[in-house]
């Protein structure tokens, strides 16, 4: 199950200043439609092979690794990704509790399986330090979701890359401080409703006639 | 990557079809309103409406229609053959209202009986739009949970209490 947090999804994709309400919305699910299919399209890198080289990173995803991921039976999925400038993943532990691009607080720590897939500039092949940081950033995910060990890596040199793309594809969540918030403003409307009070008894005293 | 999609209710029923536009899978919309279709565009043989002149935002009451009506359901599904023979099947679903959900629990569990694999999408909606969209979707949600998504923890008890017994 992908659960989805409207007010979250709104605020990444939704635009104030659109001209109607269909188009907001449509904004909004496009977004929602693009963070899921971007693993989508890392099934099928073979199409772009101009310009993506699988063969120089760690492994391609495939479509039965995506599948077992989006179609786990238990708990909640959440999509991620991050954009590093250089290569440099001290901000990672930090970055990747909001990372979500559906939801925004699901806890990573209580994951049961993931894919990760760290996408490299195809001109960063030469760089000093690319692949120990591909390395780093699988050790620190890894951390994360308190070695989960049911995991599949992947990373690809991409010429259309100027930046590092880390996505991860997480399954099995359970816990969220973000459901806990809708469940507590719930309470609070329905505390407020009720607050409001009934229609009173009017008071005609003065009507009597004596 | 999904060999069908399912929209339920109006909000559901448009993210599917973005998702069905995107990955260029067919797919199926649910309502109980014809009011909330009325510029939805697609297939006419894709939609089935249960009008009742929608549910108030009562998931309950949703439900009681399409439970009413579910052979009409289990027809127009049977009828598209791309559902038939389908094995990874998307369901979208807007949780602060009464036709998706009303909708979601009947579809889930025929689905789940043929033994299609699901992936549920399930919006919750935003803090500013109050009752009764958030216990709605709240509700809902541990219904689906209970229902579905604890059965590991349900094994794992039952392997442990086989394993104290054989200890």
């Amino acid at each position: 199950m992908l659960p989805i947090d409207n007010d979250f999804c709104v605020k990444r994709y939704g635009n104030e200043i659109e001209d109607d309400g269909y188009n907001y919305w449509r904004r909004v699910n496009l977004g929602l439609v693009r963070a899921l299919k971007r693993f989508w399209l890392m099934t099928n890198l073979e199409k772009y092979k101009n310009y993506i080289d699988v063969a120089s990173g760690y492994k391609g995803l495939d479509r039965n690794d995506v599948l077992r991921i989006v179609f786990s039976k238990h708990g909640f999925i959440d999509i991620r990704e991050m954009i590093f400038e250089d290569i440099n993943a001290d901000q990672l532990l930090q970055r990747i509790k909001s990372a979500s691009l559906v939801f925004g607080s699901l806890d990573i720590r209580t994951t049961k399986r993931y894919a990760i897939s760290v996408g490299i500039p195809d001109d960063w092949k030469r760089k000093d330090g690319v692949l120990d940081f591909v390395e780093q950033v699988f050790d620190m995910v890894s951390k994360s979701t308190k070695h989960t060990p049911d995991v599949v890596r992947s990373s690809y040199f991409n010429k259309k890359l100027s930046r590092i793309h880390v996505s991860l594809l997480l399954a099995g969540l359970s816990k969220s401080h973000g459901l806990e918030k809708i469940v507590k403003s719930a309470v609070k409307d329905v505390r407020k409703l009720r607050d409001k009070g009934d229609v009173e008894k009017l008071d005609l005293s003065d009507l009597i006639i004596p | 990557m999904f060999d069908f999609i399912i929209g339920a209710g109006q909000g559901g029923s448009r993210i599917a079809k973005e998702f069905a536009n995107s990955f260029e899978c067919d797919a199926a919309y649910f309502n109980l309103s014809n009011v909330d279709f009325s510029k939805f565009e697609a297939p006419r043989n894709r939609i089935l409406v249960l009008d009742e002149g929608g549910t108030g935002r009562n998931p309950e009451f949703g439900e009681g229609i399409v439970k009413r009506n579910f052979i009409e359901v289990r027809q127009f599904l049977v009828g598209l053959k791309r559902f038939e023979s389908a094995q990874f099947i998307m369901v979208c679903v807007g949780g602060g209202g009464g036709s998706g959900t009303g909708f979601m629990f009947p579809l889930l569990d025929y689905m789940l009986k043929r033994k299609k694999e699901i992936l549920l999408v399930y919006t919750l909606p935003e803090r500013r739009e109050g009752i009764p969209a958030k216990p709605n979707a709240l509700m809902s949600l541990n219904r689906l949970i209970e229902s579905y998504l604890q059965e590991i923890q349900i094994k794992r008890l039952v392997c442990c209490r086989l394993i104290t017994i054989s200890v």
